[in-house]
């Protein structure tokens, strides 16, 4: 996507080197591509750890409803 | 799902004489909480002694999925034992049995060690203390005038020393001994664990949250003892993991809920 804008609009790259006070564009076009990966790996990380949270919050549901599912089990036999 | 606990739902330790009865918690009322990894040499000896202070207390141990027996030992030994799919680390571990204690209708969970380092006598002195003072919070403490027997190695002192120094000024309070596993909560403090509990090396973070939802804490003295089996799972490398984690787990922590308060949330 980011490849994309820049072959549209082949004069980004000279002004971001100009804003950052780069005078190759090619060295523009690298700290794109490096901000591009700091952001999406953050983007992943904040994405894994809530995946992560969700997979404790799961398992610890499951110990719990078959532990309680253990004890009405229990019952039920000692009822019966 | 929320109900009073009854006799079938956590299986109370075999009855060894009543002759403590009048002084004994009240059932349903103390939940004996212990999380475990790996502790089949040690476990039964934890119940045995722990029967032998309270008898018939309730005690349910966390399996946190340990390659060994130490599920199937403490159920045999009389324990209830809430078995997790897979491993999730001490702090899983120990919120996944606060859920349940929360859900149960415990008034008081105490959380103790399956290496048997923590004295079951003193959980009396952590009930009453959680009882009487209406803290949120008991911590066993190791360092306070009053404990006694073993303390730690060296380089364990240093990292308690440490973050011993550290947190005094975060919780406004000193505390002796941060990183004790021997804690006691009441039941406000357990709806807030159920919902937020650090999932790693979760006691010093664990005060920082507390402290910060204006809940209280105290310390009483206990007695340390070595681990009665087996070696500590801690190594170097996963000591200076630690400080960093926990370092960056405290400040995360003061960070959201000092934002939030500023947030008028």
């Amino acid at each position: 996507m980011a490849l994309l804008v820049v072959v549209l609009a082949p004069g980004l790259l000279g002004s971001i080197a100009g804003m950052v006070g780069l005078q190759d564009e090619t060295m523009a076009l690298l700290l794109l591509v490096g901000c591009l990966f700091l952001f999406v790996l953050f983007r992943l990380s904040m994405v894994v750890s809530a995946l992560k949270e969700n997979n404790i919050a799961l398992a610890q549901r499951l110990a719990i409803l078959e532990f309680r599912l253990a004890d009405r089990h229990e019952e039920e036999t000692k009822r019966s | 799902m929320n109900g009073r606990p009854t006799s079938s739902n956590v299986r109370r330790g075999p009855a060894r004489g009543d002759e403590n009865a009048a002084t004994q918690p009240a059932p349903g009322d103390l939940l004996v909480l212990i999380p475990a990894l790996n502790e089949e040499a040690c476990i039964e000896g934890v119940l045995t002694e722990l029967w032998d202070v309270l008898p018939g207390c309730d005690v349910v141990v966390v399996d946190d999925c340990s390659r060994d027996a130490t599920a199937a030992v403490a159920a045999a030994a009389g324990a209830r034992v809430l078995k997790l799919p897979h491993h999730l680390g001490l702090g899983g571990a120990v919120q996944a049995g606060y859920k349940l204690a929360f859900e149960l209708g415990y008034d008081i969970v105490i959380r103790i060690d399956a290496d048997g380092q923590h004295n079951p006598r003193d959980i009396r002195l952590i009930y009453d203390t959680l009882k009487e003072t209406g803290v949120e919070m008991v911590i066993g403490s190791r360092f306070l005038p009053g404990s006694s027997g073993y303390q730690s190695t060296f380089a364990r002192l240093l990292v308690i020393r440490f973050f011993r120094l550290m947190l005094h000024p975060i919780l406004d309070h000193p505390v002796r001994d941060p990183t004790s596993g021997f804690v006691g909560v009441n039941r406000a403090a357990l709806e807030l664990f159920s919902r937020v509990f650090p999932l790693e090396y979760p006691e010093i973070e664990a005060l920082v949250v507390l402290q910060r939802c204006v809940f209280r804490f105290r310390e009483v003295p206990v007695a340390m003892r070595p681990r009665a089996a087996g070696t500590s799972t801690i190594t170097w490398w996963k000591s200076t993991y630690y400080i960093l984690h926990v370092l960056l787990g405290v400040f995360v922590n003061i960070l959201k809920y000092d934002v939030r308060r500023l947030g008028g949330k």
